[in-house]
């Protein structure tokens, strides 16, 4: 009997020890210390990037307090401000149609493309610093997703918002050019490991002018706003 | 002499006891060498000073939003295209991710496999792969797509709102949302009608594809919940509206 109560003491002891190993053990794969030099760059830029958007942020607002002051002493209404917020927002969350420079990146024939392999180039294409995108001029909003359905001959058509993508597909987005080439085709890069891994050859081109179309006013059934 | 119940429990005992001491030695070694790596801990010092100074930032972007719409309101004076503008920029805001919003829902949580790594290791340490017992950013990114597919209307990955420039990615064993750090477990909400978004993610592809590899992840349904509000900032520099 006092060998069964030691020997449970024991294993609890021994359980215990192992969860907080593992527990140290996941810490150490998510800290900082763990990560490689490059990695680390990576992230210092990517943080540096951050701090500069939102300083140009605080400034927008700022301007925008001072503005809201200057008509509130000339005794004028908001109308202004209100209406320069809204045409911003508009812009940011798809509603209305914008141009820009930016790039376009084009997937021509037969090829093996996953709807997968969508939903990483808009991902990258943020990444990149895309302020705008469209797919086959469809607008990709706060909920555009990409999908895939039954095509003739037991194939599978990708889908933006449940309809059908018809190749060629091209996706365009407005932004820095330059960056946003870069941020494609840099080595190891989504656009070099779709042509290693699956002989996939999207075509980058910077673009002067683009015009991306509004998807219009989105509207919420269940999420409600809270003031 | 017959092996009797104590036997075995004191060896298996024994055993583990000696992977456990030489995995926490090997733990340690590694922490120590990490250390000792002198240009790394200037970098993880730069990108602490970093994370802390846009931290400031963004709790002074929540506080100069609150000032903005305090002002926006006192001046409103009832004027009614004010009052009309002023309604659909609220949608905007809170569309954009710029306002907290609460409804309906699923939480699903995700972690990584860690009792999985451990049999792992035990049972075959040559061929252990670390890897396919994490959480990857493309798990978390494919299921987000997923709600959305669903008909999600707001989400947040670890109280992070997704947005719709918002990015998932890792660098190294990090995950990024927002450019934001997370660490396990994940926990991703979203608001939309909780029936269709259990269905959809219970039967898609990611979900069942983690739950088959033995992750522990779960979906619940929420009568209501809150989607925080997002507190970074949009790129607008290269856009105009267009006619």
């Amino acid at each position: 009997m006092t060998k069964g109560l030691s020997l449970m003491a024991v294993s609890l002891a021994l359980g215990l020890l192992l969860t907080v190993q593992f527990q140290t053990q996941q810490h150490l794969a998510n800290s900082l210390e763990a990560q490689s030099t490059n990695n680390l760059v990576t992230m210092w830029q990517d943080l540096n990037e951050r701090k500069a958007q939102l300083e140009k942020e605080v400034t927008n607002l700022q301007a925008n307090l001072t503005e809201l002051d200057q008509q509130s002493s000339l005794g004028r209404s908001n109308f202004e401000t209100l209406s320069k917020n809204t045409a911003r927002l508009k812009m940011v969350t798809g509603d209305a149609p914008v141009k820009g420079p930016g790039v376009s990146v084009t997937i021509t024939g037969e090829s093996s493309l996953l709807y997968y392999d969508i939903v990483d180039l808009i991902n990258e294409l943020w990444v990149s610093g895309a302020e705008a995108i469209a797919i086959n001029g469809q607008r990709v909003t706060l909920g555009t997703a990409i999908g895939e359905q039954p095509g003739p001959n037991s194939t599978t058509v990708i889908t933006v918002d449940g309809k059908p993508l018809l190749s060629p597909y091209i996706i365009e987005a407005i932004g820095d050019p330059a960056a946003l080439e870069k941020g494609l085709t840099m080595q190891g890069g989504i656009i070099y490991n779709l042509n290693t891994l699956y002989s996939i050859y999207p075509e980058v081109h910077q673009r002067v002018l683009i015009t991306l179309p509004g998807a219009g006013p989105l509207s919420w059934r269940y999420a409600r706003v809270r003031e | 002499m017959k092996p009797t119940w104590w036997h075995i429990s004191l060896t298996i005992m024994g055993v583990a006891c000696g992977v456990l001491i030489s995995w926490l030695y090997l733990t340690q070694s590694t922490l120590r060498a990490e250390e000792s790596t002198a240009p790394n801990a200037r970098l993880i010092a730069l990108i602490n000073h970093l994370e802390e100074q846009t931290q400031v930032m963004e709790n002074r972007l929540v506080s100069l939003r609150k000032e903005l719409e305090g002002k926006q309101q006192r001046q409103t004076g009832g004027e009614y295209r004010v009052t009309a503008l002023e309604a659909e920029l609220r949608m905007l805001e809170a569309q954009a991710g710029l306002r907290e919003v609460a409804g309906p829902g699923v939480v699903i949580t995700l972690d990584d496999n860690n009792s999985g790594a451990l049999s792992a290791q035990q049972a075959n340490p040559g061929f252990y792969q670390p890897d396919n017992f994490l959480i990857h950013d493309k798990n978390i990114l494919y299921l987000v797509n997923e709600l959305k597919r669903a008909g999600a209307e707001a989400i947040a990955v670890n109280n992070q709102r997704i947005v719709p420039s918002s990015t998932i990615r890792c660098v190294g064993t990090v995950i990024l949302v927002n450019s934001a750090r997370l660490a396990p477990v994940y926990e991703i909400k979203a608001v939309g009608d909780p029936e269709a978004l259990e269905k959809a993610i219970a039967n898609g592809e990611e979900f069942p594809y983690l739950k088959a590899k033995e992750f522990p992840v779960k979906i619940t349904r929420v009568n209501d919940m809150l989607i925080p509000a997002y507190k970074g900032g949009f790129d607008t520099d290269h856009l105009q509206p267009a006619a």
